[in-house]
C-alpha cells in the first residue's frame, strides 16, 4: 500500500520522479556493451561520461554496469550465465535474439509492462508505439508485454553503387533494367572500364559465403527483379498465407540468371567463398564496377575508394527493374533491439521519464531540453549564440578546445545510452533526406534536418534513392518465435538452401536441380514449417 | 671428416636454402599485418597492401600508444601468464615426479595417472565450469584464469617421461645419503632438468597468452581483459547486419590498420620469449626407452 | 609396510596440491555432463532441468547431416593428425643438421610465429594468397602452366587446402619439442658412430630417430585423443556452402544448430559423444605403445 501511494506521489513531482525518498540515488544495473564504434571523450568512459552525468545530475539516478562486453553474442553469454547460476540480472535488459528474449520471459526473470507504458509513456511515445506496433508481436506472450522495442530508423534498403567513370568509359547509360544491367556488367567484364590496358576486371561484387543478404555486397535485388521472393522472408502468397520466399518459382529464375553471369565472368568468381567485408574490397580496390548494399556505404567503405583513386566517381542507382518491370529488395527490421526489466527492477517510472524525455530530439519537441541534439560538445555544438552540426563550420568558427573531438567531429553519444539506447524512430530521416537531394543549398528547419545536413551529399543522393524505392521492399511478415520444426529442422533447411543456390550459380548442378531441391525442402520439414507459421500468422491477426 | 663428404655438402646446401624458404614462408602473415599497420587506413580499407606499406604512416601506431585499455589488457596478460606458468609448472613438476615411480615402488601410481589423463578428454563445459569457479569466489579475479588450468596434464606427461628417462642411480644413491622424495625432486632432478622446465614453460606460457574464452567468461569487466579476448573482440568480422549499424557509426568504424598494430604489438612479448628460453635447449629433453 | 609408507608418502603429498585442483575445476564441473540427457534450462538449473534421456544422441545419430560431418570430421582430423606429427618431425631432424647457431634459431623463431596468428586473421589473408584473380599460389602456379586453381571453392581441394594450411600454421610450434629432444642427445653417440666410419644419414637414421622415437609415440598417442576435433576455428573461417559436402565438420554443424536452437544440452551431449571416441582411441594406442614397443606413454 505504502508503494503505491510512493508511485502515485511521485510520478508527478518533476525532476526527483523516481527517487524513493531522499535516501539517495536511484541504482539501476544494466550489462553495458561497447564495440569499436562506441567513442569517448578524452578523460571519459563508459562508467563516466556525459550521460552517467547527466543522469546522476538531473535524475538522480546511478547507473551501474554488472557487466561490460564488445559484442552482442558476449552479452547474451553473460546473461545465460547470470540465469545459470542464479545471480542478479541486470535492470535493463538488452537481449539480441528474440529466442533469448523469450528464454528471459520463460525463466519468469523479467516483467510484464503493459501497465507501465500505459501508466508512464508519454503520449508521444504512446503514439509512436501505436503507429509501429509490428514489435510487439515478438515482445508479447499470452497478451502481455514484456518489453520496449528500440526502433530502427528504417535507412536500410538495398541500392545499387555503380562507377560512373566506367560507364562513361564504355559508353553506355545508367542500367534500369536487368538487361541493360547485363550489358554493363559484360562491359565492365570485357572492355576494359578502367582503361589501363589489362583483362583485369569484372562486373559485380557479391558476397555469398554467409547468406544471400548480407550487409553489403547483397544478391536480394537480383531475387527481387523476378518477384516478391527471397530467401529468410516468409512472404504472403496467394489467399493471404504466408510461404517462404527462398523456394518460391522466382527465385528460380533469378539463380538462372545468376548462373549465366557467374559462366560469362560477369560476377567474382570468389564470390562464393567471400563474407560482405572481403567481398566488398572488389569493389573498393577497383576489381568490380557495380556492388549493391545500404545508402550509407557511400561514405563506407566506399569513401576509401575515393581516397585511393580521386578521379573514381561512384553514384547510387536505384535497383534495376527485372522483365516484367517487377523490382525488389530485402526488408529491414523496425526492431532494431528488445528492451526488458528485470522483475526485480522497482523504477519503472524512472525509467520512463529519462525515455520520455530523451526522445525530445525524435519528436522534434521544441520544448524538450534534447531538441537540439543530445549533449552540447558531443553531438552538435553551441558557441556564440549559434548551433553547430557541421564539422567544416565548427573548424572555422568555434575555437578548437570546444570541438568534441581533436579533428573536429562529433561524437555519437547515442551509443553509450544504456537505458534506452539510440532514440531513433521509423523513417524519421527521410523528409529530410529527400528535401537536400532536391536543393543541397536548402536551410536545415530544424535540428533532425541539421543532423542529415551533417551526413552530406553521398548520403542525401543515395537515401532519396533508396526511398524512391521504398515501396519495394520485400517485407518478411513472420517475426514470431522460431517455431518447433525451424528449431530442430532449420539448420538442415538452411543448408540444403545456401548449398542448392551455390551449386546452380557455379554450374555444378543444372538449373532444373532447383525443382529437387524445393521436393527435398518440402519432406525435410519445409511443409510443417510452413503450417506452424501460418499457425502463428492467424493468432497475430486481429 | 664425414661431414666434409661431397653429397652431405650438397644436402647442407638444399637444406639452407630449403628452410630459408620455409621461413620466409611462414613469416608472410606477419609481414603483412605489419604492412598494413604501417599504411594509410584507405590503402588498407581497399585491401592494397600486401607485403609493402602503402601511403606509409604511423598513424595507427599512435592511436595504439594512446590507447590505456590495450596496455592494460598486455599487463594483464603478463601477469597471467607470468603467475600462471609459475603455478603450473610447480604443480607439473611434482606430479610428474611422483607418477615417473614405477607401479611396484609406488602402489596407486597408476591409477592416479588415468586420474590425470581422463581430464585432457572429459570436462563439464562452459556452464558446469563457471558455476563452480562463481562458487568458489573467483569471478572478476586473476586466479579464475590461473587455477582452473593450472594442472597442465600434457605437459606432465612429457615431464613424467623425462624423469623416467634419468639414471635410476640418481634417486638411489640420494636415499642412501638419507635423503628423501621432496629432497631428491629439488636438490637433484630439479637441476639437471632445467632445459625440460624450460620447454615445458614455453608451452605453458603460449597456453595463457593464447587464452581468450575465459576472460570473457569469468571477467565482467572488459577493461580487465588479458590481451588476447581484447584481440578477439576486435578481430572477429564485425557482423553489421546484425548490430543495426547506420549513418551515424560509419565514422567510427574500427580502422584494419589500427587492429593491424594492436595485433603486431600484442604478437611481440611471446614472440621475445622464445629465442630468449632457446639458450635453454641447448641440452634439451632426453627421453630413453624406458622398459619394463 | 611401515618402511613403504615412510617413503612412498611424499609422493601422496606431491600429487594432493594437483588432485585437489583437478577435483574442483574438472572432476565437479564432470558432474556437469548429465545436461546432455536434459532439456537444459539455464534457470531451472542442472537439478531441475526437465530430462531427456538419449534425446539428443538421438538427434546427433539420426540427423540426415550426421554422417557426412562425422565423415569430414575423421576424414580431416586424420590427415591433420598425421601430416602434423611427420612435418614437424622431418623439420626437425632437418634443422638438426643446421650448424650455424644463429640460423638455427632464426629459423626456429620464424616457423613458430603463425601460431600466434587467429584463424580469423589468417583466413583472410589465406583469401588473398589463394586467390584465383592472381593469387601468390596461383601466380606461382601458373609459371608451370597449371591452370588456377580455386583452392577454397572447390570440394576436391578444399580438404587438402586445409590440412597443408594448417601444418603451415602448426609445424613450427609443434616441431619444438622434437627440437628439445634432438638438443639432449649425448654427442658422445656421434661421435663414437663416426668413428665406425658411419655416414650423417646413417648416423641419423641409427642414432638421433631411435632417440626421439619414444616422445614421437608420446605425442602422437595423445593427439589420438583428438580424432574428432578437425579444428573449428579453422573451418568455421574458411568453409562455405560450395564445400560443405566435403569441409562441414561436427563442430561447425552444432554451431549452426546453436545459432537456432541454442541448446547447451545439445552441445553437450556431442562433446561426450567425441570424448568417448577420442578416449577409447588414447587407451587403444596406450596399451598398443605397451605391446609392440614395451613403451608406457604415462
Amino acid at each position: 500500500m505504502m508503494a503505491l501511494v510512493l508511485v502515485g506521489m511521485t510520478a508527478c513531482s518533476g525532476n526527483q520522479s523516481g527517487s524513493e525518498g531522499e535516501d539517495g540515488p536511484i541504482v539501476i544495473t544494466v550489462g553495458g556493451l561497447s564495440d569499436s564504434t562506441v567513442e569517448f571523450k578524452d578523460g571519459e568512459d563508459l562508467e563516466d561520461n556525459v550521460y552517467t552525468r547527466w543522469l546522476k545530475e538531473e535524475k538522480n539516478i546511478d547507473l551501474q554496469y554488472e557487466f561490460v562486453v564488445s559484442k552482442a553474442e558476449d552479452y547474451a553469454t553473460k546473461l545465460r550465465l547470470a540465469l545459470s547460476s542464479g545471480s542478479r540480472l541486470p535492470d535493463v535488459i538488452w537481449p539480441n535474439t528474440i529466442e533469448l528474449a523469450h528464454e528471459l520471459i520463460e525463466s519468469g526473470k523479467v516483467k510484464a509492462i503493459g501497465d507501465d507504458i500505459e501508466q508512464y509513456a508519454s503520449p508521444e511515445l504512446k503514439q509512436l508505439y501505436e503507429e509501429h506496433p509490428e514489435p510487439f508481436a515478438s515482445l508479447s506472450r499470452d497478451g502481455k508485454v514484456y518489453g520496449i522495442p528500440g526502433y530502427s530508423s528504417m535507412t536500410g534498403g538495398t541500392v545499387i553503387w555503380i562507377r560512373q567513370d566506367w560507364l562513361d568509359h564504355v559508353g553506355l547509360e545508367a542500367p534500369k533494367t536487368m538487361d541493360e544491367m547485363e550489358r554493363v556488367l559484360d562491359a565492365f567484364t570485357h572492355e576494359d572500364p578502367d582503361q589501363n590496358g589489362k583483362d583485369d576486371t569484372f562486373g559485380l561484387a557479391l558476397a555469398l559465403k554467409n547468406s544471400y543478404n548480407d550487409w553489403m555486397a547483397t544478391a536480394d535485388w537480383i531475387f527481387g527483379a523476378y518477384g516478391d521472393n527471397l530467401s529468410g522472408h516468409w512472404v504472403e502468397g496467394e489467399g493471404g498465407n504466408l510461404v517462404y520466399g527462398g523456394v518460391q518459382p522466382s527465385v528460380k529464375e533469378a539463380l538462372g540468371t545468376m548462373n549465366r553471369w557467374m559462366e560469362k565472368g560477369y560476377i567474382d568468381p570468389e564470390a562464393g567463398i567471400k563474407d560482405a567485408n572481403k567481398a566488398g574490397d572488389a569493389f573498393v580496390n577497383e576489381k568490380a564496377g557495380v556492388i549493391a548494399g545500404p545508402y550509407w556505404m557511400g561514405a563506407f567503405p566506399l569513401e576509401n575508394l575515393a581516397a585511393n583513386n580521386p578521379g573514381a566517381n561512384y553514384v547510387p542507382l536505384p535497383l534495376p527493374a527485372g522483365p516484367d518491370g517487377q523490382i525488389g529488395r530485402a526488408w529491414t527490421n523496425k526492431m532494431e533491439s528488445m528492451i526488458l526489466f528485470s522483475s526485480e527492477f522497482k523504477h519503472m517510472d524512472a525509467y520512463f521519464d529519462v525515455l520520455n524525455e530523451m526522445s525530445g530530439f525524435s519528436f522534434g519537441d521544441e520544448s524538450s531540453p534534447f531538441y537540439k541534439g543530445f549533449f552540447n560538445g558531443y553531438d552538435y555544438v553551441e558557441y556564440d549564440g549559434k548551433t553547430y552540426y557541421k564539422k567544416e563550420e565548427i573548424i572555422e568558427h568555434v575555437p578548437e578546445e570546444q570541438w568534441p573531438k581533436s579533428d573536429g567531429g562529433f561524437i555519437n553519444v547515442q551509443k553509450y545510452f544504456s537505458l534506452t539506447g539510440d532514440l531513433e524512430h521509423p523513417y524519421m530521416f527521410d523528409e529530410p533526406l529527400l528535401k537536400f537531394s532536391e536543393n543541397p543549398e536548402a536551410e536545415p528547419a530544424n535540428p533532425i534536418e541539421s543532423t542529415v545536413v551533417k551526413w552530406g551529399k553521398y548520403h542525401w543522393n543515395a537515401g532519396a534513392v533508396r526511398i524512391s524505392q521504398n515501396e519495394h521492399t520485400i517485407v518478411n511478415a513472420f517475426t514470431g518465435l522460431p517455431t518447433e520444426t525451424m528449431m530442430t529442422r532449420s539448420e538442415l533447411m538452411d543448408k540444403l538452401e545456401s548449398e542448392a543456390y551455390s551449386k546452380i550459380i557455379y554450374g555444378e548442378q543444372p538449373l532444373d536441380y532447383f525443382d529437387t531441391f524445393v521436393e527435398n525442402w518440402k519432406k525435410s520439414g519445409g511443409e510443417q514449417m510452413t503450417q506452424e507459421v501460418n499457425a502463428w500468422y492467424e493468432s497475430t491477426r486481429p | 671428416m664425414l661431414y666434409t663428404s661431397k653429397a652431405y655438402r650438397t644436402f647442407t646446401w638444399f637444406n639452407y636454402l630449403f628452410l630459408l624458404l620455409l621461413s620466409v614462408l611462414c613469416l608472410l602473415p606477419l609481414v603483412h599485418i605489419f604492412a598494413v599497420s604501417l599504411s594509410s587506413n584507405a590503402a588498407a580499407s581497399a585491401n592494397l597492401v600486401t607485403f609493402w606499406p602503402v601511403g606509409f604512416t604511423f598513424d595507427a601506431y599512435v592511436e595504439t600508444m594512446s590507447n590505456p585499455s590495450f596496455f592494460n589488457s598486455i599487463f594483464v596478460s603478463i601477469q597471467r601468464t607470468a603467475f600462471g606458468t609459475a603455478i603450473s609448472m610447480f604443480l607439473t613438476v611434482m606430479s610428474a615426479y611422483a607418477l615417473s615411480k614405477e607401479e611396484v615402488k609406488f602402489k596407486g601410481r597408476t591409477l592416479y595417472a588415468w586420474f590425470f589423463v581422463f581430464t585432457i578428454l572429459f570436462n563439464g563445459g562452459l556452464i558446469p565450469t563457471f558455476l563452480v569457479v562463481q562458487k568458489a569466489g573467483l569471478v572478476d579475479t586473476l586466479w579464475a584464469l590461473m587455477l582452473p588450468h593450472a594442472v597442465n596434464v600434457w605437459n606432465m606427461i612429457l615431464m613424467l617421461n623425462f624423469f623416467r628417462s634419468l639414471p635410476k642411480e640418481l634417486e638411489e644413491s640420494a636415499f642412501i645419503d638419507g635423503a628423501n622424495h621432496f629432497v631428491t625432486l629439488f636438490r637433484i632432478y630439479l637441476p639437471i632438468s632445467m632445459p625440460s622446465i624450460a620447454t615445458l614453460s614455453l608451452f605453458a606460457m603460449v597456453f595463457h597468452w593464447n587464452s581468450w574464452l575465459d576472460g570473457l567468461i569469468y571477467l565482467n569487466k572488459a577493461s580487465d581483459y588479458p590481451l588476447a579476448t581484447f584481440l578477439q573482440s576486435i578481430v572477429v568480422q564485425e557482423n553489421f547486419a546484425e548490430t543495426g549499424l547506420d549513418q551515424d557509426d560509419v565514422a567510427n568504424i574500427s580502422e584494419r590498420t589500427i587492429k593491424s598494430a594492436q595485433i603486431f604489438i600484442g604478437a611481440l612479448p611471446i614472440l621475445m620469449v622464445y629465442p630468449f628460453l632457446q639458450k635453454y635447449f641447448v641440452k634439451g629433453i632426453v627421453l630413453g626407452s624406458v622398459k619394463e | 609396510m611401515k618402511k613403504y609408507w615412510k617413503r612412498t608418502w611424499p609422493l601422496h603429498m606431491l600429487l594432493l596440491p594437483s588432485v585437489i585442483l583437478l577435483i574442483i575445476f574438472q572432476y565437479i564441473p564432470i558432474l556437469g555432463i548429465v545436461i546432455a540427457f536434459q532439456n537444459y534450462k539455464p534457470w531451472l538449473g542442472i537439478l531441475n532441468s526437465p530430462w531427456a534421456g538419449w534425446e539428443h544422441f538421438n538427434y546427433l545419430f539420426t540427423y540426415p547431416a550426421s554422417l557426412q560431418v562425422i565423415t569430414n570430421t575423421l576424414i580431416i582430423a586424420f590427415f591433420k593428425m598425421i601430416t602434423n606429427l611427420i612435418v614437424p618431425f622431418v623439420f626437425a631432424l632437418l634443422l638438426n643438421e643446421v650448424r650455424r647457431m644463429s640460423f638455427k634459431r632464426l629459423v626456429q623463431t620464424m616457423v613458430y610465429l603463425p601460431h600466434f596468428m587467429s584463424w580469423v586473421i589468417l583466413g583472410g589473408i589465406l583469401i588473398d594468397i589463394l586467390s584465383v584473380n592472381g593469387g601468390l599460389v596461383n601466380q606461382f602456379l601458373s609459371l608451370f602452366g597449371v591452370n588456377p586453381i580455386f583452392f577454397l571453392g572447390s570440394p576436391d581441394w578444399f580438404r587438402p587446402t586445409v590440412i597443408v594450411t594448417d601444418v603451415w600454421k602448426e609445424f613450427g610450434f609443434q616441431a619444438i619439442i622434437f627440437l628439445a629432444a634432438l638438443s639432449g642427445i649425448n654427442p658422445s653417440l656421434y661421435e663414437a658412430a663416426e668413428i665406425d666410419g658411419a655416414n650423417r644419414w646413417k648416423q641419423t637414421l641409427h642414432i638421433t630417430v631411435p632417440s626421439i622415437t619414444p616422445i614421437f609415440i608420446v605425442v602422437a598417442t595423445l593427439s589420438l585423443g583428438q580424432i574428432m576435433n578437425a579444428g573449428f576455428d579453422q573451418i568455421f573461417n574458411l568453409y562455405n556452402p560450395l564445400v560443405y559436402s566435403v569441409g562441414d565438420i561436427i563442430d561447425t554443424f552444432v554451431y549452426r544448430v546453436g545459432l537456432v536452437g541454442g541448446s547447451f544440452s545439445f552441445g553437450t551431449a556431442v562433446g561426450l559423444f567425441k570424448s568417448m571416441i577420442g578416449f577409447i582411441f588414447i587407451v587403444v594406442a596406450y596399451r598398443a605403445a605397451y605391446k609392440f614397443a614395451n613403451y608406457r606413454i604415462f
